[in-house]
């Protein structure tokens, strides 16, 4: 089997268990930090590496590509605004890989010791993620608790309840909805309202464009990939 | 007719390129091309009968991308352009000089017939790299009578016609200039001083492979998406529809270097679609690319120990600065206004034009005319391996933007007891453990007496000259031992495969094919020399110098042809140098680097030349 070529890990010395990548280990940055003065540092310290690499190097194209990848890195954790958006996003994934570690638990805990082993192969980075997380956690007492743990004992009773309440008060809605629409002067207070709602709901999308920045890892290293084996079709 | 007066200047670019020459009155004027534009796309269309340059290239190259050459600059220096047109590779100069060939068939429409002109490179093309467009132009029937700079070109023509330089290229007040150059294929700057009529280039960073290309791309991902979920165009494999957006995207750009906000359409089957583009959307989709820029200029500033309060003018130079991001990040960083005065297509051209001009009319080397110290671009070390980590480690012997020509040497230690040879790895540029080094060269000490004790000193003295030749000299002092290697790396195209390609350009058949016999075919399209080249060959000439000739030498060079550049092969750790302890502490730009002798260390200045030439019997 041919061994990939990682530039991470040969370039900019980034553990192959490190992925996938966030923009602070992009950086050799430890996760959520805080000084400006670091992220400008190293950030800069990798494009002069990088740069350095590319004047030669047979991986120019993919060279460019991590050179995108700091600069982009760069401006988000330089920019207050967008690096608490960021950050935010990350904390939530982080959770949600946490609290998918979770019920991995639990699932394997109800089954037998025989599946107990073969933990589902793509979670298997995130595990260390949320573990190197909670070790960053404990380094960095200026950050507050990154990661909002979901509780791994949920109540058994709890779901039952939810499903008894959802469509409950699903129905109150469809009868308050039916109320509206006979009287006629409801209606058109509704509509008003309605109307004054447009701006929220593009604000949300708005928000949206700025991407899961765990997931936009996953699609980077596929094309990376990709990048590959178009350039050993360009070798020159 | 003849026309042996006139000044051409030439800017060949990687996307577009330019002509200039100077009018009756001295002024640069840039030629119109037959199309009737300023500037003609570097771009090659491989037709059946005809080969096309132009904008008719690009055009054709949208229906038939196989056939299209673009972008042939960036390999320059290479032994082939990157794919194969047609089922044959072609080497990145004759896909140059088609270009040349067009654009002086154009101007000769205004000039009349010439031959001298000067072609521009960008200050951080190495030797190689300027000798494939020397050798492009050769190919095209130009006598390249100079390669100059692009920034040194552009402050000429700025300097000419604002004045802070007089028609003869001399500067009335000390200048500092940084020339920002954001052109099509690739981004450099350049901070110069122009004294009197001395242009001293002080230092120059780059990204080679970062230009507006990318800023299209990043327009064109963001149009095909947006196509892609609200109009469910499919772009997968068509590749003519996909060249067809991006020539969109092209001058949605360009548009919005004006407006606020452009529409980009796309026809697909008799159906016309559009979609909106802001640019302050584009600036958001391509900020980071700006943003390598704006580190690339400071840390220019910063390694030529300089700050923005020194320089004195700031020039804009290619298509891309005409975005106003790019002058909006300078003027923000720089608290300098941003010269928009020339156009930045022409400024090049146009100080080509100028320093023909003065070639012309004083001769090459005339002390009249104006002089040119430029720098080595990349640092230029030996790869060897550190005496505590026992890896890989290069030591710098010439830094870059080091004023040319220069020598200096450094101390090595051999790694072992009884080390029967001494191999020293010339390599250009990367990282400090040689990562993305380019090898250019190896001098070997071969065939060394018995007992050699580990540690015994090596000196290894680089003689960089101003032709672009790297002379390579190891000494072993207490045995009086040394060997010295030639590095020429200007060497380029074979005189053979030059006058081949001639042959076949000026028959003009060759490229081209028709239904029945194909003439060009694939076996005999490269001609065999560069067949199994890579980018040019450093000839290396073994010479061997003996400080004694009394005691008897038992040095021996070998000649090795390496595999040129890109790939190292790293010989075994016993074979290689161990670096002086004393090194392995340090880091560039540290003093401690250079060890020993401080008076070894590659001295700046205009003496320099006179010292070389009277230290060493060149061949």
């Amino acid at each position: 089997m041919p061994i990939e070529f990682d530039p991470y890990l040969t370039w900019l010395g980034i553990q192959s268990t490190e992925r996938p990548l966030d923009h602070y280990a992009l950086l050799g940055l430890n996760r959520f930090e805080i000084s400006e003065k670091l992220i400008d540092q190293y950030s800069v310290q990798r494009i002069e590496l990088l740069q350095d690499i590319a004047t030669g190097s047979e991986q120019v194209e993919l060279s460019q590509k991590i050179l995108n990848e700091v600069s982009a890195a760069r401006i988000c954790l330089l920019d207050q605004r967008k690096r608490a958006k960021y950050d935010l996003r990350l904390k939530k994934q982080i959770a949600g890989f946490d609290s998918a570690v979770s019920r991995i638990e639990r699932l394997s805990a109800s089954e037998e010791g025989t599946k107990k082993k073969e933990l589902p192969e793509p979670l298997a980075a995130p595990i260390r993620l949320a573990i190197s997380t909670d070790l960053e956690s404990k380094k960095r007492k200026s950050v507050e608790n990154p990661i909002p743990r979901i509780s791994k004992r949920k109540k058994p009773w709890v779901f039952p309840l939810v499903a008894m309440i959802i469509p409950l008060l699903m129905g109150i809605g469809v009868l308050i909805g039916v109320y509206i629409f006979v009287t006629p002067q409801l209606r058109e207070d509704f509509e008003k309202l309605n109307y004054g709602r447009g701006d929220a709901t593009e604000a949300i999308h708005n928000d949206e464009r700025l991407g899961d920045p765990l997931n936009l890892n996953e699609t980077k290293s596929l094309k990376s990939t990709e990048n590959l084996t178009s350039k050993s079709n360009l070798k020159i | 007719m003849e026309n042996s007066e006139v000044s051409v200047g030439i800017d060949l670019g990687t996307t577009f390129s330019a002509v200039a020459h100077l009018d009756n009155e001295g002024r640069p004027l840039t030629i119109i091309n037959s199309e009737g534009e300023l500037t003609t796309p570097s771009a090659v269309f491989f037709d059946h009968d005809a080969v096309i340059v132009g904008t008719e290239a690009t055009i054709a190259g949208e229906s038939d991308t196989d056939r299209l050459a673009k972008n042939a600059k960036r390999d320059m220096g290479g032994a082939r352009y990157r794919k194969k047109i047609r089922d044959c590779f072609l080497p990145p100069e004759v896909i140059q000089s088609l270009i040349l060939k067009r654009l002086k068939s154009d101007a000769e429409l205004k000039l009349g017939k010439f031959q001298k002109a000067v072609i521009t490179v960008p200050a951080y093309f190495n030797e190689p790299r300027r000798k494939a467009t020397q050798d492009a132009g050769e190919l095209a029937g130009i006598d390249v009578i100079d390669i100059i700079n692009e920034p040194t070109a552009a402050a000429l023509a700025y300097g000419v016609q604002q004045g802070f330089l007089n028609d003869q290229g001399a500067a009335k007040e000390l200048e500092r200039v940084l020339v920002y150059d954001l052109g099509g294929g690739t981004f450099d700057v350049t901070l110069m001083e122009i004294k009197n009529s001395h242009f001293r280039t002080i230092g120059t960073a780059g990204d080679v492979y970062l230009g507006g290309i990318d800023w299209d791309h990043r327009i064109f991902d963001f149009a095909m998406k947006e196509f892609e979920t609200k109009h469910e165009i499919c772009f997968e494999n068509d590749n003519s529809l996909k060249e067809k957006l991006m020539n969109q995207c092209i001058r949605a750009k360009a548009s919005l270097s004006a407006r606020s906000q452009t529409i980009i359409r796309l026809e697909q089957q008799g159906e016309r679609h559009k979609i909106e583009l802001t640019r302050a959307s584009f600036e958001d989709l391509t900020k980071d690319l700006l943003e390598r820029t704006k580190l690339t200029t400071e840390r220019l500033l910063r390694d030529a120990k300089t700050e923005w309060s020194t320089v004195t003018k700031l020039l804009l130079v290619g298509g891309s600065t005409r975005m106003p991001m790019v002058g909006k990040m300078l003027e923000k960083i720089s608290g300098l206004k941003v010269d928009r005065t020339l156009s930045p297509d022409e400024c090049v051209a146009h100080g080509a034009a100028i320093y023909a001009n003065i070639l012309l009319k004083h001769g090459q080397d005339a002390g009249a005319g104006i002089s040119i110290k430029n720098v080595n671009s990349h640092d230029l070390g030996v790869l060897g391996i550190d005496s505590k980590t026992k890896t890989k480690r290069r030591k710098i012997v010439i830094p870059r933007n080091h004023s040319l020509p220069t020598k200096a040497s450094r101390k090595f230690q051999t790694a072992k007891d009884d080390q029967t040879q001494i191999i020293v790895q010339v390599i250009e540029g990367g990282t400090d453990t040689g990562q993305g080094a380019t090898m250019i060269g190896k001098c070997i000490v071969q065939d060394l007496p018995a007992n050699i004790k580990k540690g015994t000193e090596v000196v290894v003295s680089f003689n960089y000259l101003s032709s672009g030749r790297i002379h390579v000299v190891a000494e072993i002092p207490i045995l009086n031992i040394s060997a010295d290697t030639a590095i020429n790396r200007a060497e380029g195209m074979t005189r053979a495969d030059i006058l081949s390609w001639k042959e076949k350009l000026d028959s003009d058949a060759d490229l081209l094919d028709s239904e029945e016999t194909p003439k060009m075919e694939p076996q005999t399209a490269v001609p065999p020399q560069l067949k199994n080249q890579k980018p040019p060959l450093p000839a290396i000439t073994p010479a061997i110098r003996l400080p004694d000739p009394e005691k008897p030498t038992i040095s021996e060079i070998k000649i090795t042809k390496q595999k040129p550049n890109r790939k190292i092969d790293i010989p075994s750790e016993e074979e290689m140098f161990l670096f002086d302890e004393t090194s392995s502490t340090s880091t560039p730009g540290d003093s401690a680097l250079d060890f020993l002798n401080e008076t070894n260390k590659p001295s700046a200045g205009g003496s320099e030349l006179d010292d070389f030439l009277s230290d060493l019997d060149v061949d």
